[in-house]
């Protein structure tokens, strides 16, 4: 069941990614919806399940929206909810600004993380500027959402929860 | 422990697959395995995209239109400005096309009867109720004179009857104190036309065994003395004679100019004053004059020899 509903949540967040936060680009950024949800899920629950999280959002992303080489959004998402689970004990005292920190921080490297890879491999005609621009910007754009992100996902979490993996 | 060391395990080989995968699709391109299975993916979620799409694309429209609210007002302001600009001009073009169609009859009015005319624009009425004359804008600097005659697009409307250097009155045709020598253009029956204010004019049947139907055109007559040119229209007759009537018939006729809505009219420059005596110094010798009158023979002795 719970492996449903965070496949649920995460077939949610990329018909939204696509679809609606299109309409709500600030300069050609928005905010990034998948990543949050890694970031939540995360946070919720630990390394463990933010890596195997993130590579299946990752995975998801790669197969679902057609962009660039299958395995690249796999590979760094998975690797940010690696680092974001294992950083969860240290963001206990404040959880808001945790989930605020790390929602922005996940965003801006899973956007430069995925730029560079596309430039090394060759994939996307933008050039190094523009990579750190865009990640710079989806990372702010994405911190002002991730508390309404990342409180449901805990929530979720909980209610679906099984033990913790934590550190 | 052993949770880091599977966290640890899973993480090195989820980057292993993922690192594969990678390399499958790259080295395979769009006919590889790896993009066929995207191809199915995409082939899926794509149509539940779209539906998703119809549904929030007006909603993403009004959160759109929020952040473009301020450059919105400035184009509502500017469009606001161009619209009653283009309503101003609406206003002054329905104008232009109507005093371009009054100037159109006036030419064809002017071509018609050859006349020479100078046009003029009416510039105020007299503020009174029954007064029916009209002040336009040449006066005598223009080259008018009292007595010549004012038309329009749709015949006569009247004659000047007070000068001054840059205006001049206009007596109306339809003033009660006109009156005018007409004709009928159809038959030639004649007749005299008074005006009667805002009623129709009232025409005067010379002739009472004439026969007038309703409808007839009524035109100018000239005659000695007078300064209008002959065959002006004038109106119509609205009723019918009555041959068995005795005596000195009075007909309606309905004027072809609105002497309310006048705005642009000519006043004729070239219709001479008709005499009333022939001049005896232009006049042509008899060729073959009549023989004098016999006097009487009392007479005769007289004045014929010397005795």
């Amino acid at each position: 069941m719970r492996v449903v509903v965070m496949g649920a949540v995460l077939l949610t967040a990329l018909l939204v990614a696509t679809v609606v936060l299109p309409a709500f680009a600030i300069a050609g950024v928005r905010p990034d919806l998948v990543t949050l949800t890694v970031v939540g899920f995360a946070l919720a629950d630990g390394p463990d399940t933010g890596l195997r999280y993130g590579f299946s959002a990752g995975l998801a992303t790669d197969l679902l929206t057609g962009n660039g080489l299958v395995g690249v959004s796999a590979l760094v998402l998975l690797l940010v909810g690696y680092v974001v689970g294992l950083s969860r004990p240290y963001l206990t005292v404040a959880p808001t600004v945790g989930m605020i920190v790390m929602g922005g921080l996940a965003s801006a490297l899973a956007v430069a993380g995925t730029g560079t890879l596309s430039l090394l491999f060759d994939l996307s005609q933008t050039t190094g500027v523009s990579v750190l621009r865009t990640a710079l910007g989806t990372g702010l754009y994405s911190a002002v959402l991730a508390p309404f992100v990342c409180h449901p996902l805990r929530a979720l979490s909980e209610h679906f929860s099984v033990s913790p993996t934590g550190v | 422990m052993s949770d880091r060391r599977r966290s640890r395990t899973v993480l090195a080989v989820l980057v292993l697959v993922s690192l594969l995968l990678l390399t499958l699709d790259y080295r395979q391109g769009d006919g590889g395995a790896v993009a066929i299975l995207q191809r199915g993916a995409l082939a899926v979620f794509a149509p539940v995209q779209e539906g998703l799409a119809s549904v929030v694309r007006p909603i993403g429209g009004f959160f759109s239109s929020i952040g473009e609210l301020g450059s919105l007002r400035e184009q509502n302001a500017a469009l606001e400005a161009d619209l009653q600009e283009l309503r101003q001009r609406q206003v002054s073009l329905a104008d232009l096309e109507r005093e371009n169609q009054e100037l159109r009859g006036l030419l064809q009015m002017r071509e018609r009867f050859g006349f020479t005319t100078t046009g003029a624009r009416v510039i105020a009425r007299p503020p009174g109720a029954f007064e029916w004359s009209v002040l336009i804008d040449i006066g005598a600097e223009h080259g008018v004179e009292p007595g010549m005659p004012v038309i329009s697009a749709e015949g006569l409307v009247g004659k000047l009857t007070e000068v001054a250097p840059r205006n001049s009155r206009v007596q109306l045709l339809s003033s009660p104190a006109a009156g005018y020598a007409v004709r009928v253009a159809e038959t030639g029956v004649e007749g005299l036309l008074r005006g009667q204010g805002s009623r129709p004019f009232q025409l005067e049947v010379l002739d009472p065994e004439a026969e007038i139907e309703p409808g007839q055109e009524i035109v100018t007559r000239a005659f000695q003395g007078t300064t209008i040119p002959d065959g002006i229209p004038i109106g119509e007759v609205q009723d019918a004679t009555d041959p068995a009537a005795q005596g000195t018939r009075f007909l309606s006729v309905r004027p072809y100019v609105d002497f309310t809505k006048l705005n642009l009219v000519q006043v004729v420059l070239d219709s001479p004053l008709q005499p009333t005596e022939l001049p005896s110094e232009q006049l042509v010798p008899d060729p073959d004059p009549p023989a004098p009158p016999a006097l009487p023979p009392e007479q005769q002795g007289g004045a014929t020899a010397p005795q």
